[in-house]
């Protein structure tokens, strides 16, 4: 997908760019989903499941998300439920939005407003 | 409160859905739900409000959008008659505007302001009229919405021509009538029937 699409995808919402970012090392089902969100950010970020699935469904249409399949989750019961992953174009996206967040941070760098970046 | 009941009153909340989202991640949600509660032990007050805040805030947003598709839906009456009744409109605007033209030029000089004013008006509804036509040809969205306003300005045209011809044979009027009308039920049973498609 070229670039022009991916960035006509930004801004992201918030709620969109974690659910992307959940799904970049592998697939997951929508509570993997919350789960993965609320440990990367220490329980900051708490997706509840309306706003996961609204947003799914979103994503869905948009092309960043699909849904592989269904099947139960041995680490939790018998109930099978839908995987989702990330598209090429999801992936895309979730770079060009990397990158604008990116280039935020530097432009709040400059301005002094937070300090430079430890490594 | 236990897991089942728990459930249930979830299964309330999520009657704040728009049919369609629910028919496809209600089993989702309440599962996910499920899990919830469970990883919270005792879901107590704080558990609750977060979910009352997460239904508040996702629900209205996502019948909005159920809202939106539907009207989008809506506007685009069956492609197969979209065409014909499209290519009738473009007709019968051309014909208007050339008798019109021809009313213009024979009355010349002669023609009262009003019935003047009436042979334009008819000749700019005559333009709508092709226009919304062609609309219907190529299938544009803004079709419907052309077509609805080109029928009313066509009504209020012929009450204002018998007006100025009080005259007019009762034919000559049924005729004037019935294409708009014809057309305002074309486009509102269009409207209908993309109504009932969506749920």
């Amino acid at each position: 997908m070229p670039d022009r699409d991916s960035e006509s995808a930004l801004p992201l919402t918030p709620a969109t760019f974690h659910i992307l970012l959940a799904l970049v090392d592998e697939e997951r089902h929508g509570y993997a989903i919350m789960q993965e969100v609320a440990e990367r950010t220490d329980g900051s970020v708490n997706l509840g499941p309306g706003t996961l699935y609204g947003s799914l469904k979103r994503m869905l249409d948009q092309g960043l998300v699909e849904e592989s399949d269904e099947r139960a989750d041995p680490a939790l019961d018998d109930e099978r439920r839908r995987y989702y992953r990330i598209t090429r174009f999801g992936l895309a996206v979730a770079r060009a939005e990397a990158r604008r967040l990116e280039a935020l941070v530097r432009s709040a760098r400059q301005k002094k407003l937070i300090g430079r970046a430890t490594t | 409160m236990t897991a089942r009941p728990a459930e249930r009153a979830y299964a309330l909340l999520l009657r704040a859905y728009p049919p369609q989202f629910r028919a496809a991640y209600e089993r989702e949600m309440t599962l996910c739900f499920r899990d919830l509660v469970r990883d919270a032990g005792a879901p107590g007050m704080g558990f609750w409000m977060m979910i009352v805040a997460d239904v508040a805030r996702s629900a209205p947003a996502l019948r909005f959008d159920a809202l939106r598709a539907r009207r989008s839906s809506n506007v685009r009456p069956k492609e197969g008659q979209m065409k014909p009744m499209g290519i009738l409109a473009v007709l019968i605007g051309v014909t208007q505007i050339v008798n019109a033209t021809i009313e213009l030029i024979a009355g010349g000089a002669a023609l009262a302001t009003f019935p003047r004013f009436t042979v334009l008006l008819a000749i700019a509804v005559a333009l709508l009229l092709v226009a919304a036509g062609m609309a219907l040809v190529r299938r544009s969205p803004r079709a419907p919405s052309l077509a609805t306003l080109v029928a009313v300005a066509w009504l209020v045209l012929v009450v204002i021509t018998r007006a100025v011809h009080p005259w007019m044979s009762i034919f000559t009027l049924m005729l004037a009538v019935v294409f708009p009308v014809a057309l305002l039920v074309f486009v509102w049973v269009g409207r209908g029937r993309g109504r009932a498609s969506t749920v």
